[in-house]
């Protein structure tokens, strides 16, 4: 935990600018609930549209719920800048399978031209295979869709063949 | 055949399902980690509502917002009570400005072939 604090820690925004809050450590249900009420509170003040603010917790809880899904512990970070614009960073450690796997399913969901990005989404939510750990790869469309676009993601190899995957959401101010 | 009633969470919306109104309600948000589990009794219930052939049916959907697992159960909901032999209209709620809640009732509508009415409530915020 402590490389992928270390490792990460350049990609993070800088929290004296702005506000928001990071967490590391063991993700668990009762971990996603306080980060979640942690970011409405954060945002509740802030002259933010509906829209805006409602794809911005949309997101964060899709970021944390896949930490908790597909990760013991990673880390996550919530920034909002003194311009508006906001960032969401998740990041944990994965296998080279999970790897793998996470790079084909990134590919697929980022190779569809944004345009038609809801006739896809669509066509999942009607015959996407559903489990209860997931809603059938809707989850990264959605968060493309949320960001306009702004959804980036990267393995930084570290130890025993390991790879740390950050994925960063971007909200113009 | 009794009511379903289940309060709401910090994740899970309100569920009020009433037989003798012929009116199923979920109000709140719906972000649940584990989606199948929480919508899978509401899901048997609606069979079993459906099965009473009830006739005239109205389903509102007031959330505020709710995860991707979630759409997946909201659409299997709809799906089950647009197979049921009644005639059932559904009431989708969006708060004033959420075009994306806006959006995605109209984007159950032009799936279930049922009658859908989009409604537009003020903005809490």
């Amino acid at each position: 935990m402590d490389a992928l604090c270390h490792q990460t820690a350049a990609l993070l925004p800088r929290l004296n600018e702005g506000v928001g809050f990071e967490y590391c450590g063991r993700m668990k249900e009762s971990t996603v609930e306080i980060l979640l009420r942690w970011a409405e509170a954060t945002v509740k003040p802030l002259e933010w549209t509906v829209s805006k603010r409602k794809r911005f917790l949309r997101c964060l809880i899709e970021l944390t719920q896949n930490l908790l899904k597909h990760g013991n512990s990673g880390r996550f970070c919530c920034h909002i800048s003194p311009d508006g614009s906001a960032s969401l960073l998740s990041s944990n450690v994965i296998s080279d399978e999970q790897r793998i796997h996470l790079e084909q399913v990134l590919d697929q969901t980022q190779s569809t031209a944004f345009d038609a990005l809801k006739a896809e989404r669509l066509d999942k939510l009607v015959n996407g295979d559903r489990t209860s750990g997931g809603g059938a790869g809707l989850g990264l469309m959605d968060m493309r869709a949320c960001t306009n676009d702004n959804l980036h993601s990267e393995f930084i190899p570290c130890n025993n063949g390991e790879f740390i995957f950050v994925m960063t959401l971007s909200f113009p101010s | 055949m009794e009511d379903l009633i289940i309060s709401g969470t910090t994740k899970t919306p309100d569920v009020a399902f009433l037989v003798l109104d012929k009116k199923l309600t979920l109000t709140g948000r719906s972000i649940p980690e584990n989606s199948i589990q929480f919508y899978e009794p509401l899901l048997n219930w609606a069979n079993d509502f459906c099965s009473s052939k009830p006739g005239h049916i109205e389903v509102h959907v007031k959330l505020e917002y709710f995860n991707t697992s979630s759409s997946k159960c909201l659409m299997d909901l709809l799906k089950r009570i647009e197979h049921c032999e009644c005639q059932a209209e559904v009431y989708w709620y969006f708060e004033e400005e959420d075009e994306d809640m806006q959006e995605a009732g109209e984007d159950y509508a032009a799936i279930i072939q049922l009658p859908f009415k989009l409604v537009e409530t003020s903005s809490e915020h």
